[in-house]
């Protein structure tokens, strides 16, 4: 109908038409009349006819990019990818899993609704696992599983420790230095052929670092090192909060920082500087 | 000289000790009374020491199980005689009380990640707990796991992260305020939970820059039908270990409200296990249907709030499932891997 007046370059209809094709719905609904029913699978773009009868009835189907619903009546009305729970969901449970771990470690519980979630706590050159558990008040669903993953990332990374926004990467001209392990050996001379030795339980790292700072730019990958780059860094290294911070070897400490110590490359226009501070592990 | 603050149980043999300072020793006497009453409990009377013991020996005696039937605070003294003198030791505290037990029952399998462990503990003169900790062991009884000495009476503790279709072993010590500690031993459980059947993989990434691993939720979402009228599961059906849906007559249905865009595609798998006329599908409450009128499927829609339909050719339905496709401007029938008709809207 549409299509002959449009053939023809003019509509047979003096009156809008509103097409299926133009407009979105809100909810569907299946109807019986003795009927089985086993699969229900809307996606958010549109297939070809070779698409569809492809499908083997028999083979269960996986979530896909662009599903938007995926009901298998398994004994359940359940159609998102949250299974399993008869109640509102209301958050998930974040655990992560070192490989060859026996157990995963429960790193967080975030409100339904959270769109991302960035774990700064790995070690370099680890893989891991992660398993997002749905929950609910009272329940707990069947956990959604990422791919694995490699720690391959390189560098030293210092960061807030409770709220790490912002994120200080260090990979250009690094002197770590000798990195201290503070101890408490008290050795009392007692007049004897050995003395005694007395220890106590303090054991943390102290050290410090130096190296060339700045922002690597995203337009021609050079290094951008501004005033307020090392204002920020000053207030940040200084700013009496507990940090994390990760050695490039996979080490993760929990540090105090302070003293930001700038030594600029005179010879040079740009003149570059090299920046250190100090760091003490803590609990 | 022990014991010394902490308690024993006079229901079993209890072992009095004490280091020789000085001379020889000769004789010892061992005086045992309650503290609020002063009454004597035990008193071992003037005893010889054979063989005789010197300086920085240890004396050591034993107070036969049942000999004393008091619980509560008391003190000893140990006197020592040299043949010449004697001295009496200062008076030592500690507390009689039974051996207190403690229980731990898991209920195995455990069927999900976590689990709250609940230790009984029991002591006949209610010696209240002063603190406990709970261990967790892999299979091959490796420690993987604690918790803190807690300071409380609950004796509960959860451990989280249990794999799927793996054997632990969890265990609690309890320490008491007379110091009595009891230890549940090893108890074994296994962990066996389901595993989705829908498969859904979260996005994951690595930030060179941060370090940070990003978990995308964004695309996690919850979508739960109701329904309408007698709808029955049927199990097994065409897929094993997966159920169907059978939606008993037609004014039954089951309803997802879920936000579909203009351009979409919509597959549904059923089979035909009776005579079936009606709508099949509908969107929004019949502003878009697909249904079959008997004898051929069809496709209905609202065009300036009149009803259209459109239909397709003559097909006999049989007992093998069918699969419709739904794009926006067609439906698409398709049986055993080949596409029985195409009914296009205009």
């Amino acid at each position: 109908m549409f299509l002959g007046g449009w053939l023809l370059g003019i509509s047979t209809f003096d009156y809008a038409i509103s097409s299926p094709q133009t407009r979105s719905y809100s909810k569907i609904k299946l109807y019986g009349g003795s009927t089985d029913f086993d699969r229900l699978h809307i996606y958010n773009t549109v297939k070809v006819a070779s698409f569809i009868s492809a499908i083997d009835p028999n083979i269960s189907q996986a979530w896909t990019p662009d599903t938007i619903l995926l009901a298998e009546f398994n004994h359940s009305l359940d159609g998102g990818n949250v299974i399993n729970l008869p109640a509102a969901l209301t958050g998930f449970q974040i655990y992560r899993k070192e490989a060859g771990s026996s157990t995963s470690t429960l790193l967080t519980t975030v409100p339904n609704g959270t769109l991302q979630y960035v774990d700064y706590t790995t070690q370099a050159y680890k893989t891991y696992s992660y398993e997002i558990v749905p929950i609910t008040d009272t329940e707990i669903g069947s956990p959604l599983i990422p791919d694995t993953i490699y720690t391959d990332y390189f560098g030293w990374y210092l960061m807030d420790y409770d709220t790490p926004s912002t994120v200080y990467k260090f990979d250009l001209n690094i002197k770590s230095g000798t990195i201290s392990n503070e101890t408490d050996v008290t050795t009392y001379q007692n007049y004897t052929q050995k003395p005694s030795v007395a220890q106590g339980e303090r054991n943390y790292i102290k050290g410090e670092i130096s190296f060339m700072a700045g922002e690597i730019s995203a337009v021609d990958g050079t290094l951008q090192q501004t005033s307020d780059y090392l204002t920020d860094l000053r207030t940040f290294i200084n700013n009496q909060k507990p940090k994390l911070f990760k050695s490039r070897k996979g080490d993760v400490w929990k540090i105090l920082t302070y003293g930001l110590n700038v030594s600029y490359t005179d010879e040079i226009e740009q003149q570059p500087a090299m920046v250190s501070f100090t760091f003490c592990e803590i609990i | 000289m022990t014991p010394n603050g902490n308690a024993v149980d006079f229901a079993s043999a209890t072992t009095f000790s004490s280091q020789v300072n000085g001379s020889l020793i000769t004789h010892y006497r061992d005086y045992i009374y309650r503290i609020d009453t002063g009454a004597t409990l035990y008193d071992s009377t003037k005893l010889a020491v054979s063989p005789n013991l010197y300086d920085k020996d240890t004396l050591t005696k034993t107070i036969s199980g049942g000999t004393i039937t008091y619980t509560g605070s008391v003190k000893w003294t140990r006197t020592l005689w040299n043949g010449i003198a004697f001295a009496t030791s200062k008076e030592v505290q500690f507390y009689s009380a039974s051996t207190p037990t403690a229980s731990l029952t898991v209920s195995s399998p455990i069927t999900s990640k976590s689990n709250l462990f609940t230790t009984v503990y029991t002591q006949a003169e209610s010696v209240a707990v002063e603190s406990y900790q709970y261990f967790l062991y892999d299979s091959s009884s490796v420690l993987i796991d604690q918790s803190d000495v807690i300071y409380s009476q609950k004796l509960t503790y959860t451990f989280t992260g249990f794999l799927d279709a793996s054997t632990y072993y969890v265990r609690c010590v309890i320490t008491n305020i007379y110091g009595q500690i009891v230890d549940t031993g090893l108890i074994i459980f296994t962990v066996d939970y389901v595993q989705p059947n829908v498969y859904f993989t979260p996005e994951i990434g690595l930030n060179q820059d941060t370090s940070g691993v990003t978990l995308d939720l964004a695309n996690i979402v919850q979508i739960t039908g109701t329904s309408s009228g007698t709808i029955l599961y049927i199990d097994p059906y065409l897929i094993a270990n997966n159920a169907g849906l059978n939606i008993a007559d037609g004014s039954s249905y089951v309803e997802f409200v879920v936000d579909i865009p203009s351009t979409f595609t919509q597959t549904v798998i059923f089979n035909p296990v009776g005579f079936m006329s009606g709508v099949i599908i509908s969107y929004d409450d019949g502003i878009f249907d697909v249904g079959y009128d008997g004898a051929r499927f069809y496709f209905s829609y609202y065009v300036a709030a009149t009803q259209q339909f459109v239909y397709g050719i003559p097909l006999a339905l049989n007992s093998t499932p069918y699969i419709i496709g739904v794009e926006n401007d067609r439906v698409i029938i398709c049986q055993n891997n080949i596409v029985l008709d195409t009914v296009l809207a205009f």
